[in-house]
């Protein structure tokens, strides 16, 4: 089951009708049968998987809270009566009990991940004489990162572990995000999870909307898209080169940013019929100005996760800040005092990409974002002298334009890790962009890709309709324009017909899956 | 270490921004991830101030004073 299926459709309205037909209370419970169901429709074989996950996790944390809540009293009572040393060496023993358990538990969630999404990997790449064929349960990456998250802060005290199991099982499961995130945290995501929206037709008709849009991205552009990349991308496409690269840069950037932003409006829509509120996953990614500032607005949760629980973790342990410290005692505050900040960000990078997927070209993907930034930052001193020289050039309309354009050709250069097979596919074809000068040919060919005249003026329109929402929401005027209820139901309306209209669906069509999907 | 010695850390960083009256230092991006750990190796280098990862939230960075606040409570500790 997908988002794109009728099934789930039905699946959200008839929960829809449970979940307001039953007391306050209750309704978490509704959202639960939900999230099994949806799961055990997608393959009831990977419920065991999940089922591991949510027991281990729930287990863990409550052993780690019931720990440190034992800790507090302990030390309140004997904050008297015991010298200091004493005190401290308690609170070490319980520490190291803790993360013990910790490591169990983390150790055994990442383990299970990694055999599965790993071990056929492995296995290939160090040529071992077996092989294995084990299918990846549906939002493992992202269920396992959420719930390794909330792990991580009941071991740090950021907030007591949840006491229900079922409203725990329900915070790793809810299915609007189990199939591409948003990777939620716990203190955010169960302020409404469990409280029992009641029924509000306005809310009812910004869900409705948020999912149509989401649709529309998806059925409209993304879909739309796939079969001329898959052209374009094929492997040994040797007949599209040079500037046929370009194009497919471009359209790829388009066809994930509405496949992928997509799938997350349907998710936060969905979430937002049952007054759910899900963290946002983009801000407009395709405006930034650097790269630094692209992965703060791109996949944010995702981001977040992998600078809150790896990058600064890595950055503030004893050994890296020893490595900085012996550094910059024999080199000063130069390049090479920055190894340590360098390495967290390679690090953090590869584990990153390894996260997407098992193969060499998602680590060299990740591994391509963490030179390009190291690279930058490294360069930011003759940056910053060059716009001494220039004072007032960084805020000119004509510069944040050059700035944003750089940045989306930057990150599509980057994306090709994405589209071809292997480096030599990828080098082949980011070298043709340099050697084949063919644009003639592209503007001459453009009908061989299978998109119809039609089809194009489609693709304009809607990038064109992306940007102009994507620039307005920047002043909060779309949201205003929906406060208005007859502006809200006429525009869920629109987007339901534009959706049927031109939407690729139907007898004969079978939609792509969603691209994070995979992950 | 007092404020102002926190204080010229931070304009280090970013000369343009008033860091004595800035707020939402996090929440507005003007500090970036790198920053912050930048700003965790001077505590720990200069100061023998260690933050640990759990103190790595934005309420903590988001206004010099947060940050001082935070400091002290480590010193105290």
């Amino acid at each position: 089951m997908t988002f794109l299926s009728g099934g789930f459709l039905l699946l959200v309205g008839g929960l829809l009708i449970i979940y307001y037909a039953l007391p306050k209370r209750l309704r978490y419970l509704a959202l639960l049968g939900g999230s099994v169901a949806f799961y055990a429709l997608c393959g009831p074989k990977f419920l065991p998987f999940l089922a591991v996950t949510v027991l281990s996790v729930y287990g863990t944390a409550r052993l780690l809270g019931r720990n440190l809540a034992a800790q507090k009293a302990y030390t309140a009572l004997h904050k008297k009566n015991l010298p200091k040393e004493a005190l401290t060496a308690y609170k070490q023993r319980q520490n190291r009990k803790r993360t013990a358990l910790f490591l169990l538990g983390l150790l055994l969630n990442l383990g299970l991940l990694g055999a599965l999404k790993y071990t056929s990997f492995l296995l290939e790449a160090f040529h071992a004489p077996w092989r294995v064929d084990w299918v990846l349960p549906l939002g493992i990456s992202f269920y396992t990162f959420q719930s390794i998250g909330y792990l991580i802060d009941v071991k740090r005290g950021k907030y007591p572990p949840e006491t229900n199991l079922l409203k725990y099982a329900l915070f790793a499961s809810f299915f609007p995000q189990m199939i591409q995130g948003p990777i939620s945290r716990y203190d955010m995501l169960s302020k409404t999870l469990y409280e029992g929206a009641d029924f509000d037709w306005d809310r009812l008709g910004r869900g409705l909307v948020r999912m149509l849009w989401g649709y529309g991205k998806k059925l409209i552009l993304a879909d739309r898209l796939a079969p001329a990349l898959s052209l374009l991308f094929r492997a040994q496409a040797a007949e599209y080169r040079g500037s046929w690269v370009l194009l497919g840069m471009v359209l790829y950037a388009l066809r994930l940013y509405a496949d992928f932003t997509g799938g997350i409006d349907i998710a936060l829509g969905v979430g937002e019929l049952f007054g759910v509120t899900m963290p946002e996953n983009f801000d407009r990614p395709y405006l930034s100005r650097n790269i630094e500032e692209y992965w703060t607005r791109w996949h944010m949760t995702m981001g977040s996760w992998f600078r809150d629980y790896v990058f600064y973790p890595l950055n503030v342990s004893k050994a890296f800040l020893r490595w900085t410290k012996g550094l910059r005692g024999r080199f000063g505050n130069g390049f090479l005092s920055r190894l340590p900040l360098y390495a967290a960000t390679l690090l953090t990078w590869l584990a990153t990409g390894v996260w997407h997927g098992a193969g060499w070209n998602f680590a060299l993907w990740g591994l391509t974002n963490g030179v390009v930034i190291i690279l930058s930052l490294t360069l930011k001193p003759l940056y910053d002298r060059f716009h001494g020289r220039f004072p007032g050039l960084k805020e000119k309309k004509g510069y944040r334009c050059f700035e944003i354009l750089r940045t989306f050709l930057l990150m599509s250069l980057i994306r090709l890790w994405d589209c071809y097979a292997g480096p030599a596919g990828v080098w082949g074809a980011f070298s043709s962009l340099f050697t084949t000068w063919n644009y003639g040919q592209v503007a001459a060919q453009l009908s061989a890709l299978g998109l119809s005249g039609a089809a194009w003026a489609i693709l304009l329109v809607g990038a064109a309709l992306l940007l102009f929402v994507s620039l307005k929401k920047g002043e909060g005027s779309f949201r205003r324009f929906l406060d208005s209820p007859w502006k809200l139901w006429l525009t869920a309306a629109g987007l339901l017909l534009l959706c049927l209209l031109l939407g690729a669906y139907g007898p004969g069509y079978t939609a792509s899956d969603f691209i994070y999907g995979r992950f | 270490m007092t404020f102002e010695q926190l204080l010229d850390l931070l304009s280090d960083l970013h000369p343009e921004v008033d860091f004595l009256h800035a707020e939402g230092l996090i929440d507005n991006k003007v500090l970036t991830s790198f920053d912050v750990v930048s700003i965790a190796a001077e505590l720990s280098e200069t100061y023998d101030v260690e933050l640990g990862a759990v103190d790595i939230v934005p309420e903590n960075f988001n206004s010099a004073r947060a940050l001082f606040a935070l400091i002290q409570k480590r010193e105290d500790e």
